[in-house]
């Protein structure tokens, strides 16, 4: 146990040694936060984000911003959970098969443990975490009380309906039975109310549909109302039933389909993979599913460019297609 | 001074001693006389510091003699051997003094004081003449159980050399020594009980059971042995001391430590004996006047004693203890400046993180005996905002609430058990914060605020300052609740002069400086609790620990020295002269540590960071979850609670699926993986009470999904139970509000109907439209069924209120079908609230059955009733 005095760069060399990473990129970054949180099983975000910073002060003094969006973007990734209370929770072992023999890797294991555990390398990008598959990986992540999902479990796809006529007839069910008063939403004071149009010369959310069943409001408190009619005006007028985030993303979609202008999804092929552009905001078990298959291509964050391996790409967008009734434009 | 004739033959006597003399001794005869003489008049005397008197000439050994038996490693010297080495290195007669308390004379053997002494073996290096006649040789155990070799078993098996560490005086023994004696420290509690504990750290003597080609029995039925085999004991591994069950049918090894899950016996089946060897038996535990001990070292005022080997010596011991006294609850016999800041246990306290993380906060436990029907603990404030604290959580390590800064004094309460005075709750009041002075809390190690009485603080440290209202500056700090403020400072580096003046008008002052120690570069693999409830960090065997002093004085000419003191020893490092200073400790055993920042000055206080090293650190998270179904007597009508357990933290959706699915509340799962269901489950009850049918759905996201069907079906018994008590408790409204439907409809029809098995639903407003003077007030009965996995709702039956039922049914009947036809039903329920009837859409000449309740509830024809009018019983 020999005592020593560490200069600055012997203890950056030895960080990112144990961190797997480059301490002063984000994916040590993460690799921090990560193992911060997973030593205390819960923490608040605030210490455990201070605590990291302290942590790494021998060194240098880190951006707060900077962490606090790595921090953000592991809870997304879902390697974190974020409890009420600003409580940052460890999360169990997740690892989700993708195509082309890959695996992903969700939970807030460290990396050294972790490849310990998967006896592999990891690859790291970003907050994401990913190694090559194999089935024997499976006995190895049961014994640290991991789980092997599906991408379509893990996306949540399995449980999420179809964006066809069948959902449009369901949500139209409900309102036969379901339905609240027009202007019953608008008690705080009116609303602008924009009817989703599937067709036509201006597709979009109109403020002059009229004949719209789909609609979409801002509210007073700058959050979002979103409504189902049978198509007899806005919801200040008409009957209604409020949908939540991902039906009504859902029957924009299906309303598409029905009028047969769904949204293009464009293919690029060249370099080796491809690029898939959907100019869109998916449904949230889609776009988590897409981001199994796929790569950011652009704008990590909000990105509508995804770069896919040629040899899935068919599969991907037919997914895609079938699901939300997406068109496959070939370029 | 004189010299006195009268004293020369007592000078003379005093010059021929060889050690110091009482005046009384020397005088005695004078004194007899009636002479009032005294020693101090005659130079050819001086007084020794301990009230005695030698000739002036006389050289004092006492010093030389300390000094020798401190330095030269040996127990105990011969006097005449010492002083006749004096007298001819000084050149004069050499005396002792036997008064001074520092030393022991025994005859001609003269050797330290017991208070003089440490607790550990003073081992020599003794001429052949001396071994295991005086001494015995001191092994570890780890040596001596190996000390045999193994597949040798037998008498003409010969121990291997132990190459002992050194050879140890021991007394009072009871018997005398021979050569398959040695003396070895105790590892590890479990023989730590019984009525003769034998504990960790003792020094023991044992006897090897093979000795020169012979095997010697180990004694009794029950004999204490030292083993080993191919078990695997939690402290020692593969070997171990334990009682020898010699009764027993198979090999069984106690343990006398009553603990049994920390301490297990070990149990080896006499077929798989082969590899078990009794390597050495017990004989005894040596008291601390058993064995020659080594001397304190000495130290000088003001300090510490960081230098040398006896710093080194010093400080392991006192890390020794603080380890024992931290990880194993025990408490410390003596005021040592390491003892713990913070009591836990049965007491709440307040603690203050920073402004981000919530201020202030009141900690609770941990809370062990808390009975286990206690699920919840709220705390009050003064101002009755209140708090909860989960019982298991509580239960197990501190439990933080956050809490306004002026709502104390605060108290706590057993939520459903507040009238149970039993619980000791009374004990975890915490007491207000002062309204007119600032409260100091100084930043821990593990960046919790602790807070301190003194208004004094240390450069070197971080603080967080709570500042009531209308005290200091109103700009200092940030604002919380009430007008308090919070304030954090850190004193890594000395602060500026505008700070400095800012403590000041909170009447705070600026201390010693008090070095700070804190982990640095990664975190550990995972964190613990003590018995206590601290918490300390565990790092996994192979990572490399580092730590950072922060606040040294680079101007101090005696920098603090890091200490670590762990299972492979103690090691020391001077630190640097600078502010602060980043040092690696290695990689490390698996065992518990200690990392202390010493201060060579005593008025600067050190610092001690304790941790675990281990082999297996990293504490998954477990990704399996359960729901399980709670039923209780009175969930007669289908819904049965249910409970569910998840990853730590892990959100938990329940929704309530019918038409739609309606998210009624995510939930995240306690420390414990157990989920607060409390705020759902009457949402859910309710909901089923009212719906037929229905699915709770109960959402782990990717971890998966459980689906838990409603069917509700009540016996007709039930149902006749349930409507005599509606109508028992409402008929009286029913009775004077006829007509006042929109009364009627919410109180009585509904329930009503819903126990028939119907849901009401208002009528559409488009669509064939009574004329006003034919309407009757209608509602759609409609039912909810499951139709290929979907729940779909249709329509049954309409409800058509009238005053006059009689009349309705004579007269009114085309209102009762337009009503239908609004409905799009072929049949009504026409009531007036009591009685009852069904009509088929178009029916002019066949009467149906009107039902009086009042009467079908006395005289017990609900069943046909409900076989008329109800549907899905």
């Amino acid at each position: 146990m020999p005592l020593a005095i560490l200069d600055p760069g012997s203890a950056a060399a030895h960080l990112t040694e144990a961190l797997g990473a480059d301490w002063e990129t984000d994916e040590g970054l993460c690799a921090m936060l990560r193992a911060e949180v997973h030593a205390r099983g819960n923490v608040q975000r605030a210490v455990a984000l201070d605590r990291v910073r302290r942590l790494i002060e021998p060194m240098a003094n880190l951006d707060a911003e900077r962490l606090a969006s790595m921090c953000d973007a592991l809870v997304r990734e879902g390697d974190l959970v974020l409890a009420p209370g600003g409580v940052l929770w460890a999360t169990p072992l997740r690892v989700v098969p993708v195509g082309s023999g890959g695996a992903r890797l969700f939970g807030s294991v460290p990396n050294g443990p972790l490849a310990r555990t998967l006896d592999t390398s990891i690859t790291l990008r970003r907050a994401s975490r990913s190694v090559r598959w194999s089935e024997s990986m499976g006995t190895r992540i049961g014994a640290v009380g991991g789980r092997v999902v599906t991408s379509e479990t893990w996306a949540g796809l399995e449980h999420a309906p179809v964006a066809n006529d069948a959902f449009l007839e369901r949500l139209d069910e409900r309102l036969a039975w379901e339905s609240a008063a027009g202007w019953s939403l608008e008690r705080d004071g009116p609303l602008e109310w924009r009817g989703w149009v599937a067709s036509g010369e201006r597709p979009g959310w109109r403020r002059d549909a009229t004949a719209a069943s789909l609609w979409w409001a801002r509210t007073a408190f700058r959050g979002h109302v979103r409504a189902w009619t049978a198509g007899d005006g806005s919801p200040s007028m008409a009957r209604f039933i409020e949908l939540g985030v991902d039906d009504a993303d859902r029957a924009r979609f299906a309303l598409s389909r029905r009028a047969g202008a769904g949204a293009p999804v464009t293919v690029a092929r060249g370099g080796g993979h491809a690029v898939l552009e959907v100019p869109t905001w998916l449904p949230r078990p889609e776009y988590r599913w897409l981001s199994l298959q796929a790569e950011p291509a652009g704008d990590e964050v909000q990105t509508t460019r995804w770069r896919v391996p040629t040899e899935a790409v068919n599969a991907v967008a037919a997914t895609l297609a079938d699901r939300l009734g997406l068109l496959v434009v070939n370029r | 001074m004189a010299r006195l004739p009268a004293f020369d033959l007592v000078a003379e006597r005093a010059a021929a001693s060889a050690q110091s003399l009482l005046e009384s001794e020397l005088l005695g005869a004078i004194w007899a006389h009636g002479e009032d003489a005294w020693l101090r008049e005659d130079y050819r005397f001086r007084p020794t510091p301990w009230g005695r008197w030698v000739a002036t000439s006389a050289y004092l050994a006492n010093e030389l003699l300390v000094r020798s038996l401190r330095a030269e490693g040996v127990s105990e010297l011969s006097l005449a051997e010492q002083l006749e080495v004096l007298q001819r290195v000084a050149g004069r007669p050499a005396v002792v003094c036997p008064a001074d308390p520092r030393l022991r004379f025994d005859g001609d053997r003269v050797r330290l004081a017991p208070s003089e002494l440490t607790r550990e073996p003073l081992l020599e290096q003794v001429p052949e003449l001396l071994q295991y006649v005086t001494h015995l040789p001191v092994l570890s155990l780890k040596a001596a159980a190996a000390s045999e070799p193994a597949g040798e078993w037998g008498p003409t098996a010969e121990p291997q050399h132990v190459e002992p560490m050194g050879w140890l005086r021991v007394e009072r023994l009871g018997r005398p020594l021979h050569r398959r004696m040695f003396v070895a420290q105790i590892r590890g509690h479990s023989m730590d009980g019984g009525h003769r504990p034998i504990e960790d750290g003792d020094w023991a003597v044992f006897e090897f059971t093979f000795h020169e080609g012979v095997g010697y029995d180990a004694g009794s039925s029950h004999p204490v042995v030292l083993v080993r085999g191919a078990f695997n004991d939690p402290e020692t591994g593969s070997y171990a001391v334990k009682k020898w069950d010699r009764d027993a049918p198979d090999i069984r090894l106690v343990s006398a430590n009553p603990d049994k899950q920390r301490f297990p016996d070990i149990v080896v089946p006499l077929d798989a004996a082969d590899h078990l060897r009794i390597v050495a038996s017990f004989a005894k535990v040596l008291g601390p006047s058993d064995f020659a001990r080594r001397p304190k070292p000495q130290r000088r005022p003001g300090r510490r004693l960081v230098e040398g080997r006896a710093g080194l010596d010093e400080q392991r011991e006192r890390l020794g203890r603080r380890i024992d006294a931290f990880f194993e609850g025990r408490p410390t016999t003596e005021v040592d400046e390491f003892a713990a800041e913070t009591e836990t246990g049965w007491c709440a306290r307040v603690v203050c993180e920073g402004l981000a993380a919530g201020g202030p906060h009141v900690e609770v436990g941990p809370l062990s005996g808390l009975p286990p029907f206690v699920k919840k603990l709220r705390i009050f404030g003064a101002d009755g905002r209140d708090g909860v604290v989960l019982a298991a959580n509580a239960r197990e390590r501190t439990a933080r609430v956050p809490v306004g800064p002026g709502s104390g004094p605060w108290r706590w309460e057993a939520v459903g058990f507040e009238d149970e005075e039993e619980l000791g709750l009374e004990r975890l009041a915490v007491n207000d914060l002062a309204r007119d002075t600032v409260s100091v809390f100084r930043v821990d190690a593990g960046g919790t605020g602790r807070r301190q009485s003194g208004a004094m603080l240390a450069s070197g440290q971080t603080y967080h300052l709570l500042i009531p209202p209308g005290v200091g500056d109103p700009a200092l700090g940030l604002p919380l609740t009430d007008g308090w403020r919070l304030w954090t400072v850190d004193l890594a580096n000395a602060p500026s002069p505008t700070t400095h003046a800012a403590l000041q008008t909170l009447g705070l002052g600026l201390g010693e400086a008090w070095p700070r120690l804190e982990w640095a570069l990664l975190p550990p693999a995972t964190w613990r609790a003590t018995p206590r409830g601290e918490r300390f960090p565990v790092f996994e065997v192979g990572s490399a620990v580092v730590v950072q002093a922060h606040g040294l004085d680079a101007e101090d000419q005696d920098p603090p020295v890091l200490f670590l003191h762990g299972p492979a020893g103690t090691e020391r490092l001077e630190l640097p002269r600078t502010s602060s200073a980043l040092v690696s400790l290695g990689e490390l055993a698996a065992g518990r540590w200690a990392c202390a920042l010493v201060p060579p000055r005593t008025e600067v206080r050190p610092t001690t960071l304790l941790f675990e090293v281990a082999e297996q650190a990293d504490a998954h998270v477990d990704a399996s979850w359960s729901v399980e179904l709670r039923p209780t007597s009175d969930g007669k009508d289908g819904f049965v609670p249910f409970s569910v357990r998840a990853p730590p933290g892990w959100p938990v959706i329940v929704s309530w699926r019918a038409l739609g699915t309606v998210p009624l509340a995510t939930v995240h799962a306690d420390g414990e993986g157990n989920t607060d269901l409390t705020g759902v489950l009457p949402l859910l009850d309710a909901r089923a009470r009212r719906a037929r049918v229905g699915d709770v759905v109960v959402d782990l996201g990717e971890l998966g999904q459980r689906v838990l069907p409603h069917d509700r079906r009540p016996d007709v018994e039930q149902v006749r139970v349930e409507l005599a008590a509606l109508w028992a408790q409402r008929q009286g409204m029913v009775r004077s509000r006829g007509g006042a439907w929109m009364t009627l409809v919410a109180h009585w029809f509904t329930p009503v109907c819903e126990l028939l098995g119907y849901a009401l639903e208002g009528l559409p407003q488009e669509g064939a439209q009574p004329t006003p003077e034919e309407a009757l007030p209608c509602w759609r009965l409609v039912v909810d069924e499951r139709d290929g996995g979907v729940i779909r709702r249709s329509p049954s039956r309409a409800l058509v209120l009238t005053t006059d039922l009689d009349g309705t049914r004579t007269a009114g009947l085309e209102a009762v079908d337009v009503a239908c036809a609004h409905a799009q039903v072929r049949e009504a329920i026409v009531t007036d609230g009591i009685r009852w009837a069904k009509h088929r859409k178009g029916n002019r000449q066949l009467r149906s059955t009107i039902w009086d309740l009042d009467a079908v509830l006395r005289d017990g024809t609900v069943e046909a009733m409900l076989a008329d009018l109800a549907e899905g019983l």
